[in-house]
C-alpha cells in the first residue's frame, strides 16, 4: 500500500469512527424524502391555514414541485450542514498535532491536502447521490418526471457549486488554522458571489448562477449553453483552490 | 557525525531565539540536550526536522542536509515530540501499521518490526485504542513510531518530563536500549535523567550553546574535587586542622571535600595530611550533580 492510500484510508476509518458516514447518510436521506413529501403535502397544508370559506386555487403539485423544494434543501439545508462537518478537516489535526509525526516520517504534505479533498468530495458524492435517488424514486411513485428537462445536468450544477464550496472551506481552514477560518471564507465568498450578481453581464461566469438559474433547465426556460462559463469557473477555481491549498500547507510552519 | 548543525540562527520577528549554533554529534551516542525552558530546545529540534526553517546557517542530518518542509533528511530520523499525539481510535498496532505504510516499511518486514517494537515498549498484547491510554503509555508508543524504520537518529523532545519514577525509569531504559542501534538526541530539563544514560551533553542557554562535549569533560571542567573522611578525627577537628592549608575545602554530606586539580596538588595534600597526623578512612573523587555543574557553568 502506498503511503497515498494509507493515509486516505487514515481519513476514510476517522470519519467513520466520528459518525460522519452515519450523519451524513441519515441527513441527506431525510433531505431526499423531505423534497417530494413536501411538494405533495402543500397544497393541503395551505388550505387547512386559510381561515374558513376562502377559495383558494392551487394547483396539483407535480415533479417539477418536488425537484424545485431539492433546490431549495438540498444547497440551503445539505450543504450548510455538510460544511457545518467537514470545516475542521485540518484545523482539528493542526491543532492536535496529530500530523507532526506521520510529516517527519516522511507523508508528504500534498498527500495530507488532497485525501482530505478526496474524502470530503467522496462524502459530498455519496450526499448528493442520497439525496438525488430518494427524491427521483419518490418523485416517480407520485408523479410523471417526463414533463422535466435536463433533470441530471441541473442537478449536476447543485453537485458542483457544493465541491466548489467545500475546497473554499478546506483552504480557508488550512490558512487560517482554525475552525471558523473555513467557514469564514465560504461565507464571505457566497456573500461576494451574490452581490457580484447584481451587476448585469456577471451572469456568463457567476458560480452562484448554477444554484440560482438551474431550476430554469428543468423547465426548458434557460439553455444549456448558459451555464457553460459558470461550470468552467467553478472547475477552474476548485483546481486553483486545491493547488492554493497545497501551496498554503507546503509553507506552514508546523 | 550524524547531526552537522553550523552556525544556525532562528529569528522569530525581532526575537532571536538561536543564536549561532554550532553542534556536531558523533553516531551511536546518547546525547543529553539541557537548558531551561524557553532556551530553545525544542526551536533546534524543529529546525532539524525541517519542521520550522531556520534563518541562517545549516544543518546536516546523516550527510542530508535538512530543508524546510519536505525534507529527505527524515528518512534518517525518527521523532518523538514532548506531548505525542496520535489517532485516538486506532489501537497501538493500527497506528503502527499506518506508520510502516508512510515509511514504505515493506509488508513482509513491517509485521515482525512492529511486534518486536510493541515488546520492547511493553504494549504488545495491548488491544485498547489509544484514548485509553496513560501518558506513559503514549509516550512508550511514541518511542516504538520513532524506531519503526531504524533511524540513526532518534530525536525526543522532552520525553520523561510528565511523567512519574517509574515512567521516566521505563522511557530511560528503552532509550538506552535503542543506543544499540541508533544516535538518540533527546531534551530534557531533568539534569538526573541526562546524568544517568547520556554519553554526551550539549547545554544550551538563551539561544547560545555553552557546552558540548562528553559528560565526563563536563565533571573535569569544573571538579577536581575529592571527598575524603578521616580515622579518628572528626570531619570538623579535621577542617580546623587543615585551616591553613592553601585549597579550597569544604564539608559536605560528613566528608571533606578538597579541591585538588592535578597530580601535584595531590600528591601535595596527601603530605600535608601524613606531616599533620591525618589518617585517611576513604577518598574518592567527588562527583557533583548535574544540577550543580550546569549552575556552575552558568555562573
Amino acid at each position: 500500500m502506498n503511503p497515498w492510500i494509507g493515509f486516505l484510508k487514515k481519513e476514510w476509518t476517522e470519519s467513520v469512527k466520528s459518525y460522519k458516514l452515519l450523519l451524513v447518510a441519515v441527513i441527506f436521506s431525510i433531505l431526499g424524502v423531505l423534497n417530494p413529501f413536501t411538494a405533495k403535502i402543500t397544497p393541503a397544508l395551505m388550505e387547512n391555514f386559510m381561515p374558513e370559506g376562502t377559495v383558494v386555487n392551487i394547483p396539483e403539485p407535480t415533479a417539477l414541485d418536488s425537484w424545485l423544494q431539492f433546490y431549495s434543501n438540498v444547497p440551503q439545508m445539505g450543504l450548510v450542514v455538510f460544511i457545518l462537518l467537514f470545516s475542521t478537516l485540518m484545523s482539528k489535526e493542526l491543532d492536535r498535532g496529530t500530523l507532526v509525526i506521520l510529516l517527519t516520517k516522511g507523508l508528504r504534505r500534498s498527500t495530507v491536502v488532497t485525501t482530505k479533498w478526496v474524502i470530503g468530495a467522496a462524502y459530498w458524492t455519496l450526499a448528493f447521490l442520497l439525496a438525488f435517488s430518494i427524491t427521483y424514486a419518490y418523485t416517480a411513485w407520485y408523479w410523471d418526471q417526463s414533463i422535466l428537462h435536463h433533470l441530471a445536468f441541473a442537478v449536476s450544477c447543485v453537485y458542483l457549486f457544493g465541491l466548489l464550496m467545500f475546497t473554499l472551506t478546506l483552504w480557508g481552514n488550512t490558512v487560517f488554522a482554525t475552525g471558523y477560518g473555513g467557514l469564514l471564507a465560504a461565507v464571505l465568498a457566497v456573500i461576494a458571489l451574490f452581490i457580484a450578481a447584481l451587476f448585469p453581464g456577471t451572469d456568463a461566469w457567476n458560480p452562484i448562477g448554477l444554484l440560482t438559474s438551474s431550476p430554469g433547465l428543468l423547465t426548458g426556460d434557460a439553455p444549456l449553453s448558459d451555464f457553460t462559463g459558470p461550470l468552467l469557473v467553478s472547475i477552474g477555481a476548485i483546481a486553483v483552490l486545491l493547488g492554493a491549498t497545497v501551496f498554503h500547507f507546503n509553507k506552514k510552519v508546523l | 557525525m550524524i547531526i552537522e548543525v553550523k552556525n544556525v540562527t532562528k529569528r522569530f520577528g525581532a526575537n532571536e531565539v538561536l543564536k549561532g549554533i554550532d553542534l556536531a554529534i558523533p553516531e551511536r551516542t546518547i546525547c543529553g540536550f539541557v537548558g531551561a525552558n524557553g532556551a530553545g530546545k525544542t526551536t533546534l529540534m524543529h529546525c532539524m526536522l525541517g519542521l520550522i526553517p531556520v534563518t541562517t546557517g545549516t544543518i546536516t542530518i546523516a550527510g542530508t542536509p535538512v530543508t524546510f518542509g519536505q525534507t529527505a533528511s527524515n528518512e534518517h530520523v525518527g521523532y518523538l515530540p514532548d506531548v505525542p499525539e496520535f489517532y485516538p481510535f486506532y489501537s497501538a498496532r493500527d497506528y503502527l501499521d499506518l506508520c510502516a505504510v508512510i515509511t514504505k516499511l515493506p509488508k513482509s518486514e513491517s509485521s515482525t518490526r512492529i511486534a518486536e517494537l510493541l515488546d520492547l515498549v511493553g504494549l504488545s498484547g495491548n488491544k485498547r485504542v489509544i484514548s485509553t491510554y496513560s501518558r506513559g503509555m503514549k509516550q512508550r508508543l511514541g518511542i516504538a513510531q520513532a524506531l519503526l524504520n531504524r533511524p540513526k537518529l532518534l530525536i525526543c523532545d522532552e520525553p520523561t518530563s510528565a511523567l512519574d519514577p517509574a515512567g521516566r525509569a521505563q522511557i530511560l531504559s528503552i532509550l538506552q536500549e535503542a543506543k544499540k542501534e541508533t544516535a538518540v538526541f533527546f531534551s530534557t530539563h531533568i539534569l538526573s535523567d541526562a546524568e544517568q544514560i547520556c554519553d554526551r551533553i550539549a547545554m544550551l542557554h538563551e539561544g547560545r550553546l555553552i557546552f558540548n562535549d562528553d559528560l565526563h569533560r563536563l565533571d573535569e571542567q569544573t571538579s577536581g574535587e575529592f571527598a575524603f573522611t578521616f580515622a579518628h578525627h572528626t570531619i570538623e577537628e579535621t577542617r580546623a586542622r587543615l585551616a591553613d592549608y592553601p585549597a579550597e575545602l569544604r564539608i559536605d554530606h560528613g566528608a571533606l571535600i578538597a579541591r585538588l586539580p592535578g597530580d601535584e596538588a595531590r600528591l601535595s595534600f596527601a603530605k600535608e595530611l601524613a606531616n599533620r597526623g591525618l589518617v585517611i578512612e576513604t577518598m574518592q573523587p567527588h562527583k557533583k550533580p548535574l544540577e550543580d555543574v550546569v549552575m556552575e557553568v552558568l555562573r
